[in-house]
């Protein structure tokens, strides 16, 4: 009988351990991140980047996302040139980073049905770091765990200096519309 | 008098051709078309993967933004993205050829958006297949 508990206990643990290792990963390699700081009467400042990699945790809640600046595309090629080589200084600081945890979630209860759930992270771009925390919408859609959003930063969050001349072209606060679809890994 | 006045004319006439230009160039200047521009640089996808893994500040300034040309192994497909070599994930400019798939050498052209470190990729965009 003992002998029977004995083995039992050891298909448990070898069964868990398979069970952590079928991934808690979900994977997002082509999200899209648009943002916009358009001042009304002129002309729109907007960009957006499709193919930025999200990587979630559902076992530990921590999420990771990265974006290469040079994939922000805008409609305008000279403002594109602009925002690269003026402002955000893409050669030397080619990515935004964000790293952070969803709180008080509990994948297991995720369900078609979207629910709110609040992000707290620090995104590094730039060469600077500026703690975030927002709340995004998130649901779970077949095998997809869909979270969307947005949240505000401004350029001088990140050192990022506008000159006086387009200071009135460009909005203060800036904001960063996401749309992620995570897929299991 | 006469001759003031078409003085004045074509003054004003070149003052509204040159802000028609301005304009154009400020406003509707077009993008980059990687398609049509040369390679500047050729190498193979694990060459292009290991200079981004050894040093990738400098690789950031050999690479981003290049039209490279690249060689490798398709180690997956997904919707349109290729993956080389498991280490460069390539996005095309239209809707590539379906019938791209695992185990196939491809050869192409594209712009270098550089290294993402959550997936342990370069990625490039605007890819076109050279073959």
């Amino acid at each position: 009988m003992k002998k029977m508990k004995h083995t039992l206990s050891l298909v448990l643990i070898i069964v868990s351990s398979i069970a952590l290792q079928a991934q808690n990963k979900y994977i997002d390699k082509k999200g899209t991140l648009t943002f916009e700081a358009s001042e009304e009467l002129f002309e729109p400042v907007k960009a957006t980047n499709e193919s930025v990699t999200t990587i979630l945790n559902t076992e530990t809640n921590e999420i990771a996302s990265l974006a290469l600046i040079k994939g922000f595309r805008f409609k305008n090629s000279l403002m594109e040139e602009h925002f690269n080589e003026n402002y955000i200084e893409s050669e030397t600081y080619p990515k935004a980073i964000f790293k952070g945890k969803l709180l008080d979630f509990s994948f297991s209860n995720l369900m078609e049905n979207q629910i709110e759930v609040v992000v707290d992270g620090t995104i590094e771009l730039h060469g600077k770091e500026k703690q975030i925390k927002t709340t995004l919408k998130i649901n779970k859609l077949d095998d997809l765990i869909i979270l969307k959003g947005s949240f505000t930063v401004t350029p001088s969050d990140f050192d990022i200096d506008i000159p006086k001349v387009v200071e009135n072209k460009i909005a203060k606060n800036i904001i960063v519309y996401l749309d992620f679809k995570l897929a299991q890994k | 008098m006469k001759k003031k006045f078409k003085i004045i004319i074509a003054l004003f006439a070149f003052l509204l051709l040159t802000a028609g230009f301005v304009y154009n160039y400020v406003f509707n200047a077009k993008h980059r078309d990687i398609a049509s521009e040369e390679a500047t640089i050729s190498l193979s996808a694990d060459e292009l993967y290991l200079n981004f893994e050894t040093n990738e500040a400098s690789a950031t300034v050999s690479y981003l933004d290049k039209v490279l040309e690249t060689k490798g192994e398709i180690s997956s497909v997904e919707d349109t993205d290729v993956v080389l070599n498991n280490r460069i994930q390539v996005s095309f400019n239209s809707q590539h050829n379906s019938s791209l798939k695992k185990g196939d050498f491809l050869t192409i052209k594209g712009r270098c958006l550089g290294y993402d470190e959550l997936l342990e990729v370069v990625k490039i965009d605007q890819a076109t297949i050279i073959k």
